[in-house]
């Protein structure tokens, strides 16, 4: 039985990592879904960089929606433009997330675009949190 | 390649629609060629006879399906990816984002065949430079067709040596090297191009008419006509050149004539003043041996240099025996030869009566007819007839002489007097011959030889210098005419082939014009049914547009050739293709060349559509779905885009169609996946990450968000199916699909029929699938949170459940 990760810790720099690694291996077993599976790891690796950022800065704020979250992060990291980034990004992860009638899965360059944008926050945030705490 | 088909329409056109006479042989023979068509100017064949025969019959290819298409180190694809097909009629569609590497294939396959690509042909060489694959420098290019009559698949490959250019390419053919030409296609790619690239249908009506014209007209089979048309227009463009050339050097020839002084350049002149030229009078005119008639100047010179006049000897001659006989028979003037006979005659007589010693009859005197008087009277006798003969003789030479003198006397010739205007004098020689003939019958012997001598060397002399003064001037003459004869006849062989041409020409004429209404009829009879496939095709693609395609003929020729479109925008005819939107011109390129492709006579039996789906709205892709349905009713036809409606049209309407669903991933390595449905694949490929041992353990929490995906997939097909069915239009379906935004307004669409109901999703299942309630809690929180309770298997098999479920009622 496989098990549900329910106690493995999250973190996004692995998610990143890992959906690199799904992105690069020419795996026979990921042939094929890598795009969307690449997109949900990284999406989920920026909601998680931002649940980490709530914690420290304004917790509660994890339970608004993700739009009024996105709209907080430049504000909160006192960078507009990682904000503005995070956003579309996830924007544009989201899409590939949902099935869309029109669209096709994200190409490899897109995904690496974005993975680049999630691990610019999770550093952020990781900065950020080290400062709060010092 | 000889068309016995089309010979044979054109042979009962003839009988049916015949042309006028003389132009049926002609029509014949241009298909045969130049010579032939001369052989029948010229009288010597009749090629309507023969028409009967059977011509050699045209072999056609057999018809080929791919069956694969294998790319390495090429375009956007680098480690070797194959790309198979079902060989046989029907309809794939490879799905693929813009540089997934879905063009590289048909680029591909356009490399393989015809060892380029139109879209670098206009391109600079930095474009070219992109041919081969960054990442991977090996190139090879093959695909596998199934050929009727053949078991084994025919291979072919291009292959480059590592470092080479792009056009330094090996082909084999079933692995031995080979080329293109072996493959038998050459003509047929030209005529049906098998395929179709987003490039050319974009640019397929901004063309030149004429080249339009040309792609669609190749298809009819009418390169035999066409051929024969040029055939026939280029024997009489040949003929009214030379009838020009003739004409054309006529102005010099007229201008030199009228510069030479001779009455022939004005016969020439008159021959060839009228509309028909009289070439048999210039012909007589310069090869010199028609002197004209008489009255010509010539006729004249030439008589007058012919002038007879006595020989000085024979008058010398005459003259001193007038003289000589006059003084002969002055000197015998005393003697009357009459008494001298007579006594001759009496003495003859007395001799005879004579004996000797006998007395004289006449006197009486005794004893004096002695011996000695018979031999005195004797000689007496004879001196009188000789006297007599003498005198005779002499007055008969005298006679003779006299009557020779006046055979000398002759009167002036005709040609004297004729001579006149003949530009020398001969008024001197009348007079003087004038003075020559007066003579009297009465003159005697010596006033005779008087005339003679007196007139005669000078009548003499004077006619020898009419005679050189004559044919001198002949000799000036004739050397002013050289130039001018020489020119005519340099120009006469011209003339004579213009005339001949002229009848020639409009044989000619005639024989074009039929063929040319001929070629017209056959063409309009052949493209009908093409035509008529073109607008069915519109018809369906244009869905709510308001352009209307009516009748499509090919018109014209040579430079006026154009494909004449009846479009008409809301129902005003007008420049439709200024108007139309480039979606709709798409739209149009493709259903004029989606027939040329599936034409019977072609042996590609598939066709490879590249990109069609740009700039066109939704509407107007279920119409391309349909039109593409109908075409793979019978061709294999197999269509790249980036864009999935095509594929969920095709879904939606139910139309059979396998999807290949094409990714790169880095390093340029390509993969290709059959997507059978679409709602499965997402289920297969959660399975697939639970079930894998190489996945990494963060890819695990993906899991709940491809049983996401699957259910709004589930949704959104079952809603399509629905609205559809109820007979809303498939735009409208479209725009109702763009609504949902999470899976509780996916779900509430597709079980509640309203997205908005999205709160109620939860209670309804738990009314109506108890079942999936969890899972589709664990599908959106997972989703997010990369979790799932329980095991992951009946987690995914729920999730499959309900989907089967939604595809089941919907």
């Amino acid at each position: 039985m496989v098990d549900s990760p329910v106690n493995r810790p999250a973190d996004a720099h692995a998610l990143v990592s890992a959906a690199r690694d799904l992105i690069r291996d020419d795996a026979a077993a990921t042939a094929g879904l890598w795009p969307r599976a690449a997109a949900l790891l990284a999406r989920q690796g920026l909601e998680l960089a931002m649940a980490r950022l709530w914690e420290v800065t304004a917790p509660g704020l994890e339970r608004t929606s993700t739009r009024c979250q996105l709209l907080c992060v430049g504000d909160m990291l006192n960078n507009r433009e990682l904000g503005g980034r995070a956003t579309l990004t996830w924007y544009s992860l989201s899409n590939a997330c949902h099935h869309r009638v029109y669209e096709l899965p994200p190409t490899a360059s897109e995904l690496n675009l974005a993975l680049e944008t999630v691990w610019d926050l999770a550093e952020a945030v990781e900065r950020l949190r080290g400062r709060i705490r010092a | 390649m000889p068309d016995a088909a089309l010979l044979g329409l054109v042979v009962d056109r003839i009988a049916a629609n015949p042309p006028p006479s003389g132009a049926a042989g002609l029509v014949l023979a241009a298909f045969e060629g130049s010579t032939a068509v001369d052989a029948v100017l010229r009288g010597e064949i009749d090629p309507v006879a023969r028409a009967g025969e059977p011509s050699a019959g045209s072999t056609s290819t057999a018809a080929a399906y791919l069956t694969a298409i294998e790319v390495e180190g090429f375009r956007g694809i680098g480690p070797a990816t194959t790309l198979t097909i079902d060989p046989g009629p029907g309809l794939t569609l490879v799905v693929g984002r813009n540089g997934s590497g879905k063009s590289s294939f048909s680029e591909a396959l356009e490399m393989l065949l015809l060892g380029t690509n139109q879209r670098w042909e206009q391109r600079v060489k930095v474009w070219r430079d992109g041919w081969q694959n960054l990442h991977h420098r090996h190139t090879r290019v093959a695909a596998t067709f199934a050929v009727d009559g053949r078991r084994a698949p025919l291979q072919v490959a291009r292959t480059w040596k590592d470092g080479a250019g792009i056009d330094a390419s090996t082909l084999s053919i079933d692995g031995k090297t080979s080329s293109v030409e072996a493959l038998g296609w050459a003509q047929d790619l030209a005529g049906y191009p098998p395929l179709l690239s987003h490039n050319e249908l974009e640019h397929a009506l901004d063309r030149e008419q004429s080249k339009l014209y040309d792609a669609l007209a190749g298809i009819l089979g009418l390169g035999d006509l066409a051929s024969a048309q040029q055939v026939l227009r280029d024997a009489r463009l040949d003929r009214e050149h030379a009838a020009k050339a003739a004409r054309d050097a006529l102005p010099a020839l007229r201008a030199l004539l009228e510069r030479t002084d001779d009455e022939r350049a004005e016969v020439v002149r008159s021959a060839l003043a009228s509309k028909v030229w009289k070439l048999d009078v210039v012909a007589a005119a310069v090869d010199g041996s028609a002197a004209g008639d008489e009255r010509s100047v010539l006729r004249k010179l030439h008589d007058l240099a012919g002038l007879p006049v006595v020989d000085r000897e024979r008058l010398n001659a005459t003259i001193s025996d007038l003289r000589d006989a006059h003084a002969s028979a002055e000197k015998l003037r005393g003697t009357d030869a009459g008494r001298a006979h007579e006594l001759a005659s009496l003495l003859q007589r007395a001799l005879d009566v004579h004996a000797d010693g006998e007395t004289c009859p006449v006197c009486g005197t005794e004893g004096v007819l002695t011996y000695e008087w018979r031999l005195k009277a004797r000689e007496h006798a004879s001196e009188l007839l000789a006297e007599a003969d003498a005198v005779r003789a002499a007055q008969a030479a005298l006679a003779d002489t006299m009557r020779r003198a006046r055979q000398l006397i002759v009167a002036a010739p005709p040609a004297l007097r004729d001579g006149v205007g003949a530009n020398i004098d001969v008024a001197q020689v009348i007079d003087l011959w004038d003075a020559w003939a007066r003579v009297s019958v009465d003159d005697d012997a010596i006033s005779m030889a008087s005339h003679l001598a007196s007139r005669g060397p000078m009548l003499i002399a004077g006619v020898a210098e009419l005679r050189r003064a004559a044919t001198a001037e002949r000799q000036r003459l004739e050397r002013a005419w050289r130039p001018a004869a020489d020119a005519i006849l340099a120009w006469l062989p011209h003339g004579l082939r213009a005339r001949d041409a002229e009848i020639e020409i409009s044989r000619l004429k005639d024989a074009e014009r039929w063929l040319r209404d001929a070629h017209d009829e056959i063409r309009d009879d052949r493209f009908r049914p093409i035509a008529g496939a073109v607008q069915e095709n519109w018809t369906e693609l244009r869905q709510d547009s308001n352009v209307s395609l009516g009748e499509l003929r090919l018109r014209g020729a040579a430079a006026q050739r154009r494909l004449s479109l009846d479009v008409k925008v809301d129902g005003e005819e007008g420049s439709a293709l200024g108007v139309m939107s480039q979606g709709e011109l798409n739209c149009l390129a493709l259903s004029l060349f989606l027939p040329r492709a599936s034409m019977p006579e072609s042996p590609f039996r598939f066709v490879v559509i590249d990109d069609p789906v740009q700039a066109m709205d939704p509407a107007k892709v279920a119409g391309l779905a349909t039109v593409l349905a109908r075409a793979a009713r019978e061709r294999q036809v197999i269509v790249l885009t980036h864009d999935t409606r095509l594929a969920d049209a095709m879904r939606a309407l139910d139309i059979a169609a396998t999807v290949i669903e094409v990714v790169r991933r880095e390093q340029s390595i390509v993969e290709l996946r059959r997507i059978q449905d679409p709602v499965q694949r997402y289920i297969d490929d959660a399975f697939a990450v639970a079930m894998s041992r190489d996945v990494p353990t963060e890819a695990l929490r993906v899991i709940p968000g491809f049983c996401r995906l699957a259910l709004e997939a589930a949704s959104s097909l079952a809603v399509t199916r629905r609205l559809l069915h109820q007979g809303r239009t498939y735009a409208d379906v479209q725009v109702t699909l763009e609504k949902p935004t999470t899976l509780n307004m996916w779900l509430a669409l597709a079980l509640l029929n309203d997205a908005e109901r999205a709160g109620d999703v939860a209670g309804f299942l738990v009314k109506q699938y108890p079942w999936a309630v969890e899972a589709v809690k664990e599908c959106n929180r997972g989703t997010h949170s990369g979790r799932w309770f329980g095991d992951v298997r009946e987690f995914i098999r729920s999730v499959e459940r309900l989907t089967k479920t939604m595809a089941a009622d919907g």
